[in-house]
């Protein structure tokens, strides 16, 4: 019976196929995944991303959790992926629902449909896709029989604005965690959606949005989150693997039929950054830092060319270039492999003379221009934002670049930073002065020496010690701008900015609550579909949709709150404690950097000692002076 | 002394038909290096395997014989190199046979002189029979002419005629679906796809425009008066 029905779906879809650009996105069939035995296999698991298949499978995440899943006997993993417009179109006018790549089933045969949230402006994605599944969108339609819809991945630490939609939130690192999950599903498999969403409350990392009762404050702001039922934990602790050498890694990646964003290799080399910037979200949650043995690096990296066949192995974390001896590694790397003409390199450098040393001696295939960010314009801004970078740093790595042979530098700085004034906007023109200098005196050759300043807009994010900053508003945005255009007159200067209008809304899900869920559904049912690519983005649905809302965008982007507010997202931790926070915004305030924890002096931010997980460095070797906690 | 090279002969089926002919080049890069056969590399800066394809298979479009020629740098029997490029192909590809090309032989795209298409196509595309889609194919092989529009680079369509390149046409009923057979001209200089013969029956023996489906696969790949490439 469901046998000719899965027929029926591989024969509507084969249809559509002829019809939609790009049809390799929806095939599915690639080396390496994997098609389980349906009816034998007790839980049956969706891992949906709410972006194109491309930008999906650049996604190691996706890599690492269908290899941890599908190396089970009682569970599987499919992929599915938001299809692009014309894919929709074709798929409503036909009537067929969103199906997985593998078996080609439609995501409401599923147990457990999981999101992962990279990016805010994915969201109205997510809506689309359970939409095209049939599966109803707010957690308190579905009843038994529809999949659990869980969702992860770096938005989940602010999950509110999706908190109508989701009936899980997973808040950390996924590896062991979606064991737990599985585990539960099968224990509580018949006793009904309540019984089993009141285990999953119970378990480290597990945040289940339907059992916390929020209470506002007239002027909007929050008054309590409390958990309504037993078992629900006050605070939702993130979950970190320890021993991250061993955590399962795929050593069987999916290859791609067509090509992706990220074509190659991604070996994951280190997970966390220590460098402590406080805009940065990713090195927050993302703690502790810990590195793979070299060992283990090159015996995967052997495998991975083995079972893919790529000719590119990316060194892939937050900052490679701080993994100890990474010139070692990426030398022995290229010993091994460089015969099959396999090459290595670094998805970003850090400022510094030591990296462009190491891109030159390692990529053998030249990119045409290397990328620093440097964030901020002036000493004092990058002091305020902990960068750790000099202007100094910067002109010798950008002389290095150049002879090395390099001819263009991209050059990344965010505008709207707390405590910016036009100086810094100033600054951020005379260093790409000043860089652009050290190219004529390196002789780099006249007609190719090009200098590229890229300007996003700072987004205050969650668990940072920015989170209690507004975000500039549209029109100081825009001023900043025109004003660094205006200062950037040499031709081999050119300038890239941002859409303010997205970095509002970035701003306003980043630091939002779950009022704004109906916002998103207003928005979607307004068409509102792949809001981070500027030929989809419509910000004048958007602000329909929040008119027809009553809600205002304003308030959430530019709100300063206070020490003593209630934040959204203050019942999930990551590890970090808030007065480590809240020392760190000080700081900032007063421009007074807070030293790299690898250098030995722990600054104290709590993540070690409330996860019981240390540093892993250098393959086992752990930071010994841990007990210098007074800076 | 030039490099040993061989020609390989393959299948593309299933999800692999959506393999575009551009991502077919990055595909069989990393088949041979998961084959681990001794395949030669370009000199220069950033060195590509040395492959040449065929006449290009359309997306969508299956393949049952289809050709590539690479250069290994040092011999290795043909059953070896087919062997190792077969285990390492992805799901949908075969590899059903390779043999030494003598020095000196015209390449692959230069020796393809034609292909034979088997065209399944809906009952809904045309109510007509076997023996009236006959009729039609017949029309189009009896006419001097038979004019199609053929889009060019820059957008524009123009008219363009496919007469000769039309070999032989055939038609038959099958379960549920015709099967119409062609082959058709497709050489470096001058060519004629499926698609376009049956746009130039369209509105005599039914629309196999828009809404119909079209299940397309290349049988055969052949050389000057249908001479086997292999």
């Amino acid at each position: 019976m469901t046998f000719a029905a899965d027929q029926d779906y591989g024969v509507k879809l084969e249809r559509i196929l002829a019809r939609v650009q790009k049809p390799a996105r929806y095939a599915g069939g690639e080396l390496n995944s994997v098609v389980k035995d349906w009816e034998r296999t007790a839980v049956k698991m969706a891992f949906s991303f709410p972006d194109v298949y491309e930008v999906g499978m650049s996604h190691l995440g996706l890599q690492i959790l269908y290899h941890t899943v599908n190396s089970r006997d009682d569970a599987l993993m499919e992929r599915s992926f938001a299809p692009w417009g014309d894919m929709e179109s074709q798929m409503r006018r036909s009537g067929l629902p969103l199906l997985s790549l593998e078996s080609k089933r439609p995501l409401g045969q599923f147990d457990i449909v999981a999101f992962t949230l990279q990016y805010e402006m994915s969201f109205t994605n997510i809506l689309n896709m359970l939409d095209l599944a049939g599966i109803p969108l707010r957690s308190a339609d579905r009843g038994e029989g529809f999949p659990l819809i869980i969702a992860g991945g770096p938005c989940a630490f602010n999950p509110e604005p999706l908190a109508d939609f989701i009936d899980v939130f997973a808040i950390g690192e996924g590896e062991e965690l979606i064991h737990d999950i599985i585990d539960a599903f099968k224990a509580g498999r018949g006793q009904g959606r309540d019984s089993l969403l009141k285990d999953l409350a119970g378990i480290q990392g597990i945040y289940v949005p339907g059992l916390y009762r929020v209470l506002y404050n007239e002027d909007g702001t929050i008054q309590s989150v409390s958990p309504g039922v037993e078992g629900a934990p006050e605070k939702v602790r993130k979950r970190a693997v320890a021993n991250f050498d061993r955590s399962p890694f795929p050593e069987r990646p999916i290859v791609p039929n067509t090509g992706v964003v990220h074509d190659r290799i991604m070996l994951e080399v280190l997970r966390g950054c220590t460098r402590g910037c406080r805009f940065c979200q990713a090195g927050a949650i993302y703690r502790p830092v810990r590195e793979k043995s070299p060992g283990t690096l090159i015996d995967q990296a052997e495998k991975l060319v083995k079972n893919t066949g790529y000719d590119e192995i990316s060194l892939t974390s937050l900052s490679s270039a701080d993994y100890t001896g990474i010139d070692r590694v990426a030398r022995e790397l290229l010993d091994r492999m460089g015969g099959s003409g396999v090459g290595v390199s670094l998805p970003s450098l850090r400022v510094d003379a030591f990296s462009v040393d190491l891109a030159r001696e390692i990529q053998r295939v030249r990119r045409s221009s290397l990328t620093f960010a440097p964030e901020a314009g002036t000493q004092r801004l990058r002091d305020v934002i902990n960068k750790g970078v000099t202007g100094e740093n910067l002109l010798d790595a950008v002389s290095a670049a150049f002879s090395a042979g390099w001819q263009a530098v991209k050059l990344y700085f965010m505008i709207g930073l707390p405590t910016e004034t036009m100086e810094d906007i100033r600054g951020i023109a005379g260093l790409a002065e000043d860089v652009l200098k050290k190219g004529l005196e390196a002789g780099a050759k006249k007609g190719r020496l090009k200098v590229t300043v890229s300007a996003s807009s700072f987004v205050p994010k969650s668990h940072t010690p920015f989170q209690w900053e507004p975000q500039n508003t549209i029109g100081e945005l825009r001023e900043k701008q025109i004003f660094l255009k205006t200062l950037i007159r040499d031709k081999r200067i050119s300038f890239k900015w941002h859409e303010p209008e997205v970095s509002i809304l970035e701003g306003v899900f980043a630091r939002g609550d779950r009022r704004l869920s109906a916002v998103l559904e207003r928005a979607f049912r307004l068409g509102c579909r792949f809001d981070g690519w500027s030929e989809c983005f419509d910000y004048r649905k958007w602000l329909e949709a929040f008119a027809d809302t009553g809600i205002d965008p304003g308030w959430y982007a530019h709100h300063r709150y206070d020490y003593d507010h209630i934040l959204p997202w203050d019942h999930i931790e990551s590890g970090i404690e808030r007065k480590f926070l809240v020392r760190e915004h000080k700081r900032a305030m007063e421009a007074r950097p807070t030293p790299d924890c690898r250098g030995g002096k722990c600054p104290a931010c709590g993540v070690c000692d409330g996860l019981g997980i240390n540093p892993e460095i250098g393959g086992g070797v752990v930071l010994a002076p841990l007990q210098d906690k007074v800076l | 002394m030039s490099l040993p090279r061989y020609r390989i002969r393959y299948s593309k089926e299933e999800a692999a038909k959506f393999i575009s002919h551009l991502d077919m080049l990055r595909t069989f890069e990393r088949v041979v290096r998961r084959a681990g056969i001794p395949v030669s590399f370009s000199q220069g800066f950033n060195p590509h395997p040395r492959f040449s394809f065929g006449f290009p298979l359309s997306v969508g479009v299956s393949g049952l014989e289809e050709y590539v020629d690479i250069d290994l740098d040092t011999e290795v029997s043909p059953e070896e190199v087919a062997q190792a490029l077969d285990r390492a192909m992805p799901p949908g590809m075969r590899v059903t046979g390779a043999r030494p090309v003598e020095e000196g032989a015209p390449s692959l795209m230069a020796s393809t002189e034609r292909s034979a298409y088997i065209i399944r196509a809906d009952r809904k595309c045309s109510t007509a029979g076997a023996g009236q889609l006959k009729g039609c194919l017949e029309g189009l092989l009896n006419s001097e002419e038979v004019t199609v529009m053929r889009r060019k680079k820059d957008g524009r369509d123009i008219p363009f005629d496919i007469r000769p390149g039309l070999l032989h046409l055939a038609a038959r009923d099958e379960e549920g679906a015709m099967v119409l057979e062609m082959e058709l001209v497709t050489s470096s200089s001058f060519n004629v796809r499926p698609q376009e013969v049956l746009a130039a029956i369209t509105g005599r023996c039914g629309d196999f425009g828009e809404d119909c489906h079209l299940d397309i696969t290349r049988s055969r790949v052949a050389g000057d008066g249908g001479k086997d490439l292999f």
